[in-house]
């Protein structure tokens, strides 16, 4: 009888987490913890990091295989979830609610700082050319370099595509880097302007009509869409969004895009990213130097953007110069890169609102990163 | 009632077959055959006989169970059992084996020797001795021809080169193939691939980082482009709509234009003022109050099963 008992006890701990658990699995639920006490203390990224944080403790909670249980076993429920991951259907849905939520009003004002947006997307390539030279496939090095993009969804989406294997490790490191915005671009932001640049003043952004609304979205696909139709599954749900919002007689479908649609989908999306990152697949070498290069594109990215606005300034009249700050905001983490640039404008001016002239480049950077992810999945898919 | 449940069962009894077909032996193709095979693939007893391969198509598993193979279609439009009795080179797969279910995109091989007695995947006919030059596949119910693949018999009774579809499920690409892959793709070409090829043509990566800035950049010129035309049809709507509301007066003139010069000196503070303004105008709307003032106590109209003292466990006293 006691032997049996044994026997028994012996057997539930063979199954039990403690029984299967690893310094990595302790390792990666000490992160996950990390990630929920940095949304919920430090407030960056709540949205995401809250739930990522809850997926890595999730899916680093040691079992045994073949029980149907992990995110990686075929059947298993969490499998199921993670399958939009895969097949990249989450990204495009968030891409919808995104379009649905933004206001393009401060990019149709003032045009011109779309090609701020256009120049930040500089950091992705050369995380892509560092990436190379590191020993990455050209696959691989795409889906890294996109971390540069700042734009979580569009890193997930490209990295399913061209290395599944490193997704979980791209899709942290985007979203943490996301989180850390407020952290990272400052000091880049003032290493590259003097005081004199974070002084100007920019003119106040002109009423946009509803008819320059509604017109955008449809512009935007048909122009860029027949230019990288790679691009389409994201840019085509981005401005479908946009024009659900904008047209005014699909407030509910809109209201939904941007409400419980995009809520349920970043519920999804940052949970199942957060089980996948099992210790077993993701504390690896590789995992760290995809952290570092992240870094990396993330710093080229912020720079790029701010030095190209002071090269914009040398052709524009004085009156209508750009504040350099605003240069961050060319990476698409929306509206977080644009609430730094304003924090940054209001350190120097306390009289200087830089988020409406912010917002300008910060969604161009999205339009940008959705480009350029289909510009690499054109190439190397 | 009773002929509506059974109209009912019917209904659901076509259904569950009509998706079963749907999802299923639909996608199937033929994709390789051999007939001689001298010293090639051999079955499981050792014996070099003809064969052919099934491919798959389908994003889903896929049950051959039941279903015909045959080189001789002869009563298929009459369906299969024809007075109880199957056509006789019709070979039917048996329901019981669990290896004729094909994962998506799978190849299976079935010998072509005539010996259905030797397993599942041994038909009842060989092409070597078949009039024709064909091979079918046809569905459960015999009435559904689901692939037919017609060969090049007298070449291929003469040569140890297998035919087939020169890419997997592509019917209307077929040759002789240089290699044998029974069980696997067709496609075993070794090309250089895309990735491969960038990696010697741009092993740093700044040929493909100076063409995707320059998409990136065109991609957003062509909308900074569409977003100065919006502006300047805008400008230009909006004052042919002044001219059409307001006469131009000289005193009207000189009001916009002192308007105008406000305007550009509005400062950021007064921006954000009336930003502010709009701001608490618009959201600090709330439901009517009665906007009465008094030192009564307002009347109480709720029942003791609400108070709350009334749900708390009271600490019990200890009486002395």
């Amino acid at each position: 009888m006691f032997e049996f008992f044994k026997e028994g006890l012996i057997q539930f701990f063979g199954y039990s987490g403690f029984g299967n658990c690893t310094w990595g699995h302790i390792i990666m639920i000490c992160i996950g913890l990390f990630f929920i006490a940095l949304g919920v203390i430090k407030e960056f990224e709540p949205m995401l990091l809250v739930p990522i944080g809850f997926g890595m403790i999730i899916g680093n909670i040691p079992f045994t295989d073949g029980l149907q249980i992990g995110v990686y076993e075929n059947g298993a429920v969490l499998n199921y979830l993670y399958f939009g991951v895969i097949k990249g259907f989450y990204p495009p849905l968030i891409f919808l609610g995104i379009g649905a939520m933004t206001d393009f009003s401060a990019l149709i004002s003032n045009p011109k700082l779309i090609l701020v947006g256009a120049a930040a997307q500089f950091g992705i390539f050369a995380a892509y050319a560092t990436a190379l030279l590191l020993g990455f496939t050209p696959m691989e090095a795409g889906a890294i370099g996109i971390i540069g993009g700042a734009d979580g969804p569009t890193a997930i989406f490209l990295s399913s595509k061209l290395a599944p294997s490193l997704m979980g490790a791209i899709a942290v490191s985007a979203y943490s880097y996301m989180a850390l915005v407020p952290v990272i671009q400052p000091p880049i932001m003032r290493l590259f302007t003097n005081e004199k640049e974070r002084l100007i003043r920019m003119r106040p952004p002109r009423a946009v009509t509803h008819r320059e609304k509604v017109l955008f979205p449809l512009f935007c696909i048909l122009l860029t869409a027949f230019l990288v139709p790679s691009g389409i599954p994201l840019l085509g749900m981005l401005f479908f969004g946009n024009l659900l919002k904008e047209c005014g007689v699909t407030k509910r479908l809109a209201n939904t895009a941007s409400g419980p649609l995009i809520d349920i989908v970043t519920i999804l999306i940052g949970l199942t990213v957060g089980a996948s990152t099992q210790a077993t697949n993701f504390l690896t070498p590789k995992s760290i130097l995809i952290f570092v290069l992240g870094a990396f594109s993330f710093v080229v990215a912020t720079a790029t953007g701010v030095l190209f606005v002071k090269f914009l300034n040398l052709f524009l009249k004085e009156g209508n110069k750009i504040n350099p700050l605003i240069g961050n905001a060319g990476v698409s983490a929306v509206p977080d890169a644009a609430r730094v640039s304003y924090v940054e404008g209001m350190k120097y001016d306390k009289t200087n609102y830089l988020l409406m002239h912010a917002m300008g480049p910060n969604v161009a950077g999205v339009i940008g990163s959705a480009v350029a992810a289909g510009i690499l999945l054109s190439f190397l898919y | 009632m009773k002929s509506f449940t059974k109209y009912l069962v019917l209904f659901a009894a076509l259904l569950i077959a009509g998706s079963t077909f749907g999802q299923s032996v639909r996608d199937l193709r033929f994709n390789e055959i051999l007939i001689k095979n001298t010293d090639n693939f051999d079955d499981e007893y050792g014996r070099h006989v003809p064969w052919v391969e099934i491919f798959n198509t389908a994003y889903n598993t896929v049950n051959l169970a039941g279903c015909y193979l045959t080189d001789d279609t002869t009563g298929f439009a009459a369906g299969k059992k024809k007075g109880g009795v199957e056509p006789e080179h019709w070979y039917r797969i048996p329901k019981t084996d669990i290896n004729t279910n094909m994962p998506q995109r799978t190849y299976i091989v079935f010998y072509l020797d005539a010996e259905p007695l030797y397993g599942t995947f041994h038909v009842n006919f060989d092409p070597r001795t078949s009039k024709t030059n064909y091979i079918a596949i046809i569905s459960a119910d015999g009435k559904d021809l689901i692939d037919l693949m017609y060969y090049p018999k007298e070449q291929l009774i003469d040569t140890t080169l297998s035919y087939g579809l020169l890419e997997d499920g592509i019917t209307d690409n077929a040759g002789f193939l240089n290699q044998f892959t029974p069980g696997s793709s067709n496609v075993t070409s070794t090309k250089v691939s895309k990735q491969e090829r960038l990696k010697r043509d741009d092993p740093y990566g700044i040929g493909l980082a100076i063409i995707s800035m320059s998409v990136v950049f065109t991609a957003l010129i062509l909308i900074f482009a569409m977003l100065k035309l919006f502006g300047w049809s805008s400008k230009k709507l909006a004052q042919k709509n002044a001219k059409k509301t307001e006469p131009p007066t000289v005193a009207n003139v000189a009001d916009v234009k002192e308007n105008k010069e406000d305007d550009e000196q509005l400062t950021g503070e007064e921006a954000a003022a009336i930003a502010t303004a709009l701001h608490l105008h618009f959201n600090s709307m709330h439901d009517e109050e009665s906007e009465v003032i008094t030192i009564n106590m307002p009347s109480k109209h709720y029942s003791p099963w609400a108070q709350k003292e009334l749900t708390m466990k009271r600490t019990p006293l200890k009486r002395k």
